[in-house]
């Protein structure tokens, strides 16, 4: 599995392959046919098709053909403190592609206070020259300030860009206040693209953290004892909550623990647009392993949110992905070496978060979920990859086989098995939290851009054939809801008659502050006044008894807009 | 029955026709407060049952039947007996010969507490219950008060007062006269008021100041929380203080109030480890502060200006939000959390979820979100529309009164309080052009124990005794005042009310005790009321008169560590302590960091160079460990110490679910 790819092109020099007596599996439905595929795209679907001579033929029987996966969050090459994650683009996308993952969606993480336009090129550069397989990117916001606004339309606009990551945590460095999440939000509405969050509650974090440290306690088991579970659904909670009300898209990513999905699942079944994401490890490993005595191994287990010690949560998560309250399922993977790791040996909040596992999410999705018959073959495509291709806006240019959609197809093998390992795996890292894992299910071929990147077991890529892939913004399914609703949220006024009545003198000590001990220890006086009040009232007023008075109209000629009993928000369809 | 028949043309019930001697056997043994020793027995007569049916007899004229063998001690007893206490001395002066003897017999009551009912005479002196029972043995000439049947049920507690507040030089137009007066007439005789300090000045001189302004006015007894405007080291100091010799025991944080007093979520988690230390409740107003600041500017800005503005800008999902967030914070650390003003269904649902997990919450649904709806904020009469103003604002959805009923009578949420804080339709026109400057407040000291009784227990979602736990009990228990309040019981201060089940009355500003011109329940035909209400062991409230007397009301200390809610918090702090893993030292390669320390900025030139750094590092690591494969080095590096924490438990001990 060495950097063959080079060498390997010449071999498939043809553009053109039929792929022949699989069965395709869309999210909707399956069928028996034939593809046949030029230049990248898909041309004819169909039996007994007319094809050039010559063709490379791939034979499929007994096998599915799906498209190929999307990961919706990795974090290849990612730098954090001086030191940049294991995989690069280059060995990152050669994983997901032996995986079955055909296209990824990265992070680009700026770092606070500086440009988001200088990062996105960054990374643009070193991903175009290293990708393997197609890609798009997520920007992440790390600071708010107003002048990234600008910078925000500008990559909506001219770059391709549709979704932003706001973080709940990392108190001090990347976290936003809620009134900052507010304001992103109705940017993010108003530019028609998505708005994603890292939802932890970072002050609760931060004080957990100083007392674990206080307690002695420095190892990994610090980093999930700080990080309890409660702390991500609340913030899962907050993020909905501020969504709903600057009425935008939401989508939360990594959904590690089962409180965190029960919220999101709750808040979907009251008619919120949000979106969650779990990731592989979530999915398919538990956070006992935080309590290893291998300190290297408990550590990379380091994520964040961290993976719930729970060992009944996988079994939620999967439960909740396959009924549909979970759409899509991403790796979230951000490799670190067991030395760049050790930077926190004596202390668990400098270990470098991230996990691996974007060549283990197909695999580890078809275990967990379709071989223990929660899911079929089609909600299976449609949580890899055709889901994150609606949501994203690239559908159904990915995420479906379909006549001139791209050709990333996937040869699934559902009988073969395969142990999760270390020594096979293609990442960079010395661990995989997967390990020892076994899987029945394996891509036994694998197509990217038309050309086989995989067969036989043998990988053959091509450092920098991976394109970026612009999304549009308004991406269909998820903001017909959302402009819908916009129509509808407008609140009015009541057109009342002025009030005419007596006005209680605010003088002296005005606004909020410092009424002192003088005017307060004036109770008496505050209800001397009271009732010359009351007396002036009941001449001009007529308050108490029926409201009779309630039904005289003052201004006939406007109509009541908002009735009573409604609007307390008119988007909740609860 | 006999006695019946004695009685002639008196339509009794079948249950207080019981004569003196050859007692009905009642039901009177069944609890631990229920009588007293030996008061059953050598009763000769009972004047109760002589008496029966003359009970609008004017009390001076009671000597009369009167000296019969009367066992007591005190054969000559009267009203105007030298008592201990100076107070009430005067109390007599002020208002003699008006029944205010400092003994009192209530007979042929049903009393109800919060566990059962039970038919038995109550004998109150100094303002103590001193005797339950049968036929007791009573000095002569006691006045009596004939329940005849009806329930007497300890008196109400209202946890959430705001008297006499003040607010941009304003003061709340319900002083502790005439709020606790309308208290004790709505069948409340015990209040807790909330201390709310300015910002930058000391809590202690403001309790003092609550202190000195209650003392003079309140008619009944009542109790304090201190809001905490700010937090810092010295109102640190100033909680111990308080909680330690002053005889608080719960405080009161804002999520709301975006730049005056809303506490950030990192000093929510301060002050609640702190609190949990102090063994004091912590309580919250749960609305998230910087969402209503953002929509308050966005009503603004489209030109909503009247109160409806208020409700728009505080939707219901903001007070769930911040419910939930207090809940997680106060089960990080581990701290007892009380919801003041739980005013939607989504917020009730938040805290019953969270008990039913475990977490040590308790909700307060006030009379407002019990008894009436946000419907009204879109009134086309200003001043009617807002005398509804209050935060978290009640809720436009009309059924939401109901379903807060039903959650109070199942015990997701536990007391109920009024959170009465009336401001004059003129100084609430102080904001006639901008909601957000519209004094917060409505009323309901009055009227929550009838709300209560007409939406809970005459519709049949609650009984006579969870009506009791709720309006008194509960209270009692958090606040570390039971048995002393919230019980009828042998050695409890004997604040008592005759509650009448059958009474209706109609709710009007025109009637009310407030110095409000407007009521929210303006209209409300409510089923019960009280028929007496006794403080302090005095009648405060008989015929429809009410007897107050300003500054009788004592301030009530309550000690922390209040069993009710912290037996459960100490118990699991003790489970709590966490323990480290024992490993070896970790003795591998450890990435360098030196050219770029902490959080510095990697700029390009790190970036572009991926892969440079790893490959050395990887291979130094593969001669040095074993990592990958069956993981058979585990546990082998120090044998001798056990594994504290196993795999699979331990996220957070606290947590049951």
């Amino acid at each position: 599995m060495s950097h063959q790819g080079k060498k390997s092109i010449p071999r498939i020099t043809s553009d053109q392959l039929l792929i022949k007596g699989g069965k395709i599996v869309n999210d909707d439905q399956s069928f028996y046919a034939d593809i046949y595929v030029e230049d990248g795209l898909i041309k004819q679907i169909g039996e007994n098709l007319v094809v050039p001579g010559g063709v490379k033929t791939i034979d499929a029987y007994s096998q599915i053909v799906m498209p190929g996966g999307i990961d919706v969050h990795t974090r290849l090459q990612m730098p954090i403190r001086g030191m940049t994650s294991a995989d690069d683009f280059y060995q990152g996308t050669k994983a997901a592609l032996a995986g079955g993952t055909t296209m990824i969606i990265d992070h680009v993480c700026a770092e606070p206070g500086t440009s988001l336009l200088a990062a996105y090129e960054r990374c643009r550069a070193s991903a175009d020259s290293l990708a393997c397989c197609d890609y798009s990117l997520h920007i992440d916001i790390p600071r708010w300030h107003e002048s990234l606004k600008e910078e925000l339309e500008a990559l909506v606009k001219d770059k391709g860009v549709n979704s932003f990551l706001v973080f709940m945590a990392y108190k001090d460095k990347l976290q936003c206040t809620d009134a900052q999440m507010y304001e992103i939000f109705c940017i993010i509405r108003d530019l028609g693209a998505i708005a994603q969050v890292h939802a932890e509650n970072g002050d609760i974090i931060d004080e957990e953290q100083k007392r674990l440290l206080e307690l002695g306690i420095t190892g990994p088991e610090g980093h999930v004892l700080s990080r309890p579970e409660e702390v991500e659904a609340e913030a899962v909670y907050r993020a909905i909550t501020i969504a709903k009300q600057a009425n935008c898209p939401l989508y939360i990513t990594k959904i590690m623990s089962r409180g965190a999905a029960d919220v999101l699942a709750q808040a979907k079944r009251k008619g919120t647009v949000v979106y969650g994401e779990p990731i592989t490890a979530s999915l398919g490993t538990n956070g006992s392993h935080y309590w290893s005595k291998n300190w290297a191994k408990a550590a990379a287990f380091v994520t964040s949110p961290p993976i719930s010690p729970d060992p009944t949560t996988p079994d939620h998560l999967t439960s909740l992905l396959s009924c549909g309250d979970l759409q899509v399922a991403g790796s979230a993977h951000c490799t670190f070496t067991t030395a760049q790791k050790a930077v926190g040996k004596d202390n668990f909040t400098l270990i470098p978060e991230g996990t691996n596992g974007i060549e283990e999410r197909m695999s580890v999705i078809w275990e967990k979920c379709v071989v223990s018959g929660k899911m079929d073959e089609n909600e299976f495509v449609a949580v890899t990859s055709t889901n994150a291709a609606k949501i994203f806006n690239c559908y159904p240019r990915k995420g479906r086989i379909a006549v001139g959609t791209d050709a990333d197809l996937v040869l699934w093998n559902p009988k073969a098995t395969k142990i999760i390992s270390a020594k096979t795996h293609n990442s960079n890292v010395e661990y995989n939290i997967f390990e020892g894992t076994e899987c029945h299910g394996v891509p036994t071929v694998v197509i990217s851009q038309g050309k086989v990147v995989l067969e036989d077991g043998n990988l053959c890529v091509t450092q920098g054939s991976g394109r970026f892939i612009p999304r549009k913004t308004f991406p269909d399914f998820v903001y017909k809801r959302i402009k819908a609703r916009n129509r509808l949220a407008e609140v009015h006024g009541v057109p009342r008659g002025l009030y005419d009545g007596p006005v209680h003198d605010v003088l002296a000590s005005a606004r909020a502050v410092a009424p002192t001990a003088t005017s307060r220890i004036a109770p008496c006086a505050g209800k001397a006044q009271a009732p010359p009040v009351r007396n002036l009232h009941q001449s001009g007023f007529s308050l108490s008894g029926s409201q009779a008075d309630d039904h005289i109209t003052r201004r006939t000629a406007q109509k009541i807009i908002a009735p009573p009993g409604g609007r307390s928000n008119i988007t909740s369809l609860s | 029955m006999a006695a019946g028949g004695r009685r002639g043309g008196e339509e009794l019930p079948v249950y207080l026709a019981r004569p003196g001697s050859a007692a009905v056997p009642r039901q009177k043994r069944g609890g631990l407060f229920c009588s007293v020793e030996g008061a059953f027995e050598s009763k000769t007569l009972d004047f109760g049952a002589l008496r029966v049916g003359q009970r609008r007899a004017p009390p001076p004229a009671r000597p009369g039947p009167d000296p019969g063998p009367d066992p007591g001690p005190e054969s000559e007893p009267g009203p105007s007996e030298p008592r201990a206490a100076p107070d009430e001395e005067r109390l007599q002066d002020l208002a003699p010969a008006d029944g205010r003897s400092d003994r009192l017999l209530i007979k042929g009551g049903r009393i109800v507490n919060d566990d059962q009912s039970f038919y038995a005479d109550i004998y109150v002196e100094d303002g103590l219950i001193k005797q339950i029972g049968d036929n007791l043995i009573v000095p002569g000439g006691v006045k009596t008060i004939e329940a005849n049947g009806k329930m007497v049920i300890p008196g109400g507690i209202d946890v959430h007062t705001r008297l006499q507040m003040p607010y941009k030089g304003m003061t709340a137009v319900d002083d502790f006269f005439q709020g606790t007066k309308a208290a004790l007439a709505g069948g409340t005789t015990m209040i807790m008021d909330h201390v709310v300090p300015e910002p930058e000045s000391s809590l202690v001189e403001a309790l003092e100041r609550w202190r000195e302004w209650a003392d003079g006015k309140a008619c009944c007894d009542y109790a304090l929380h201190v809001d905490m405007p700010r937090w810092s080291d010295r109102v640190r100091q100033e909680l111990h203080t308080l909680v330690q010799e002053k005889g608080i025991n719960s405080f009161m944080v804002y999520m709301a109030y975006k730049d005056s007093y809303q506490m950030s979520n990192t000093e929510l988690y301060e002050i609640f480890s702190c609190l949990a230390e102090l063994g004091a409740i912590a309580q919250v107003h749960a609305e998230n502060g910087d969402i209503i600041a953002q929509e308050q500017t966005r009503m603004l800005e489209m030109g909503i200006t009247g109160p409806e503005g208020h409700v728009l800008s505080r939707p219901e999902e903001l007070e769930a939000e911040a419910v939930f967030r207090a809940i997680t914070i106060a089960s990080q650390t581990n701290c007892p959390l009380y919801v003041t003003k739980v005013m939607s269904k989504s917020a009730a649902d938040l805290i019953s979820q969270a008990r039913k997990k475990g977490n040590v919450v308790f909700g307060e649904p006030i009379t407002a979100s019990l008894g009436t709806d946000g419907t009204h904020y879109w009134s086309k009469n200003w001043a009617k529309a807002a005398a509804f103003v209050v935060s978290p604002p009640l809720s436009p959805d009309p059924t939401t009164p109901d379903y807060i009923n039903s959650l109070l009578a199942s015990g997701d949420l536990q007391v109920s309080g009024s959170a009465h804080c009336t401001f004059s339709t003129a100084q609430k026109a102080i904001g006639k052009d901008n909601f957000t400057a519209i004094p917060e407040g409505t009323n309901g000291i009055e009227e929550r124990m009838s709300v209560i009784w007409d939406k809970a227990v005459a519709t049949g979602k609650m009984d006579e005794n969870q009506f009791v736990a709720v309006t008194s009990t509960n209270a009692a228990k958090i606040f570390n005042l039971y048995p002393r309040k919230g019980r009828i019981a042998v050695g409890s201060d004997s604040d008592l009310v005759i509650w009448d089940p059958d009474a209706v009355k109609i709710v009007t500003a025109k009637t009310h005790q407030s110095a409000a011109e407007y009521n929210i329940f303006e209209g409300m035909e409510l089923r019960g009321a009280p028929l007496v209400v006794i403080c302090q062991g005095k009648i405060m409230l008989e015929d429809g008169n009410l007897h107050v007397t300003q500054g009788t009301g004592r301030f009530l200390p309550s000690s922390p560590f209040p069993d009710y809610v912290y037996k459960r918090i100490k118990a699991r702090r003790k489970m709590a302590e966490m323990h480290a893993v024992p490993r070896g030292m970790y003795d591998g390669p450890v990435f360098d960091l030196t050219t770029t320390p902490k959080g510095g900025t990697p700029a390009g030139s790190t970036r572009g160079s991926p892969t440079r750094q790893t490959p050395p590092v990887r291979n130094l690591h593969q001669s040095g460990f074993s990592l990958s494969g069956t993981q058979v080095d585990e546990g082998v590096r120090s044998a001798s110490k056990r594994i504290v924490a196993p795999p699979g438990g331990r996220s957070n001990i606290t947590s049951l679910s």
